[in-house]
Order: C-alpha cells, then sequence, then structure tokens
C-alpha cells in the first residue's frame, strides 16, 4: 500500500525483469487505445523498457515509475504518428480535404454538396471493403483527432475516460469528434462513393 | 437560437447527437434546422453510417486479446530485458 513508496519503488528500479508483469499491461492497453495495432503496440512496449532501462539514472522518485514509462511511451507513439507512412493502403486514399477545415462558409453554410450516399446501409457496414477504406481514413486523421475517436468508438471507452486519458475537456472532445466526422465523411465520400 | 441555427452548428450538433443525449432546447433547434436543410439530412445519416460500421467492427475485434499483454509477448520483452542488462546467460 502506501507505507513505504520509496522503498517500493527502489526494488522496481532494481528489478527490470519484474517491469513487464507490473507495468506492461498498463502501457500495452495504453499503447492500443491510440494505435489499433497488437504488434505495434507490443513493440511500443518493449521499447519504452528498453529506453527506460537506458535512462534509469534520469528517474526521479518524484513520479511513479509507472508515470515516468507512460511518459516514454507517450513520445514513442507521438513518433509512430508522425512517421506513419507504413500501410500502401493508406497512401492510396490519401485525401486532401484535412487542410483547413473549410467545410463552411463565413456564414456557416456548407461549402460542399454533399450527395446522397445511395447504399443499404447494412450492406455497407457489414463490408469489409467499406471497412477496410474507413480504416485507412481514420489513419489519414490528424493523430489528435484519430486518438480521441479511436477511443472513443473504436475502444468504446465512455466520453469521461477519454477526457481523463487524453487529459482534454468534455468539450474539446467534442469539437473533435465533430472534425473526426467531418473528414472521415469527406474521406469515404471521395474513396467509397466516387 | 432555434431559428438561426446554422449547418455547422447543426452539424456540430449532429455529432454530439452521436456521444451524449442533447438538451430538450438542442433537439428543438436540431429538429426544426433539419426539416428545412436536406445537406444536414444527408450528413446525419452519413455519420450514423460511420458510427455504425466502426462499433460493428469494434465489438467484433475487441476478443480476449486486445486488452493485455500477451503471455509471448511478456516473455519476449523480459527476455529483451535480460539481454539488455548483460543477462544471467553470460
Amino acid at each position: 500500500m502506501m507505507d513505504t513508496p520509496d522503498g517500493e519503488s527502489c526494488t522496481d528500479v532494481a528489478d527490470p525483469l519484474q517491469w513487464p508483469d507490473k507495468y506492461g499491461d498498463a502501457l500495452y492497453a495504453f499503447a492500443m487505445a491510440r494505435l489499433g495495432d497488437r504488434d505495434l503496440a507490443e513493440d511500443l512496449v518493449q521499447e519504452t523498457f528498453l529506453a527506460g532501462l537506458a535512462a534509469i539514472d534520469s528517474f526521479r522518485r518524484e513520479s511513479s515509475l509507472l508515470t515516468w514509462f507512460m511518459g516514454i511511451l507517450r513520445r514513442k507513439i507521438a513518433d509512430e504518428f508522425r512517421g506513419r507512412r507504413r500501410n500502401p493502403l493508406q497512401q492510396a486514399v490519401a485525401i486532401k480535404a484535412s487542410a483547413g477545415y473549410a467545410f463552411f462558409d463565413r456564414r456557416g453554410k456548407w461549402q460542399l454538396r454533399l450527395r446522397a450516399w445511395r447504399v443499404d446501409p447494412q450492406d455497407v457496414v457489414q463490408s469489409q471493403e467499406f471497412w477496410e477504406t474507413l480504416e485507412a481514413c481514420m489513419d489519414q486523421l490528424p493523430p489528435t483527432l484519430a486518438a480521441a475517436f479511436r477511443l472513443k468508438q473504436l475502444e468504446g471507452l465512455d466520453a469521461q475516460n477519454v477526457c481523463s486519458a487524453l487529459q482534454i475537456s468534455s468539450d474539446n472532445l467534442s469539437v473533435r469528434m465533430h472534425r473526426a466526422r467531418l473528414l472521415l465523411r469527406t474521406c469515404l465520400d471521395r474513396n467509397w462513393f466516387a | 437560437m432555434i431559428l438561426t441555427l446554422s449547418c455547422d452548428r447543426a452539424a456540430r450538433l449532429l455529432s454530439d447527437a452521436e456521444d451524449r443525449r442533447l438538451t430538450f432546447v438542442e433537439r428543438l433547434a436540431l429538429r426544426g434546422h433539419l426539416f428545412v436543410c436536406v445537406w444536414c439530412r444527408r450528413y446525419r445519416a452519413q455519420i450514423r453510417l460511420i458510427d455504425d460500421c466502426v462499433r460493428h467492427h469494434s465489438t467484433s475485434r475487441t476478443g480476449v486479446t486486445a486488452k493485455i499483454l500477451s503471455d509471448a509477448a511478456r516473455l519476449r520483452i523480459r527476455t529483451k530485458i535480460a539481454d539488455e542488462l548483460g543477462g544471467p546467460h553470460g
């Protein structure tokens, strides 16, 4: 419990072999929620521990070891998003609409003419091909929007948990979800319904 | 507010409606706008389709493996750390 926090972190620092058991699940869940890719999440957890090991001398006890690892992992995830160019499908459906969010004019009217999607929603929802396009579109979202949308819709976290995971206000989350949906709609319109 | 709801605010409310229950006033304003705006009606149908699709795949993929580190990964990582430490197998 809380009796000897110092002693406890001493032990942890001294025994890195215990790290995967003690912190692995928390770090993995965090990475999964953001990346949605199991192999990649596992890799980043491993890299986090190795980076922690290399830099253990710089660990200061005012934070817990888990918090410290989380900081390392966060940076690795940010790097990952920045450098994302691996999936060929992602390039195939590159979208241009993300620049500037110019969906509405100054008076708040639609800039684009939204055409109807003439499909059976039931078919589309089940379609593997549609899902792959949607996933590629999600990968195209700016990272902050992608993280919010994935956590909320794909991982099924409630709004409160998403806000605390991303350290944002509920209003901010609402804006991000709104923008994510605008971009996803446009991406699908261009790449699936075109 | 009811009479002056613009498309951008309507779209924001449509998004919010996917995530929370709108207030009475918001619902009223939105209904009035949707009645006269075909673009926003289309937008609603489209983002609902997107959300339904994501939810559909979310439930089918959040199996047992999703939330915790697999034993294989755990072992692999521990081995890596041991290697890095100079290992007991030295």
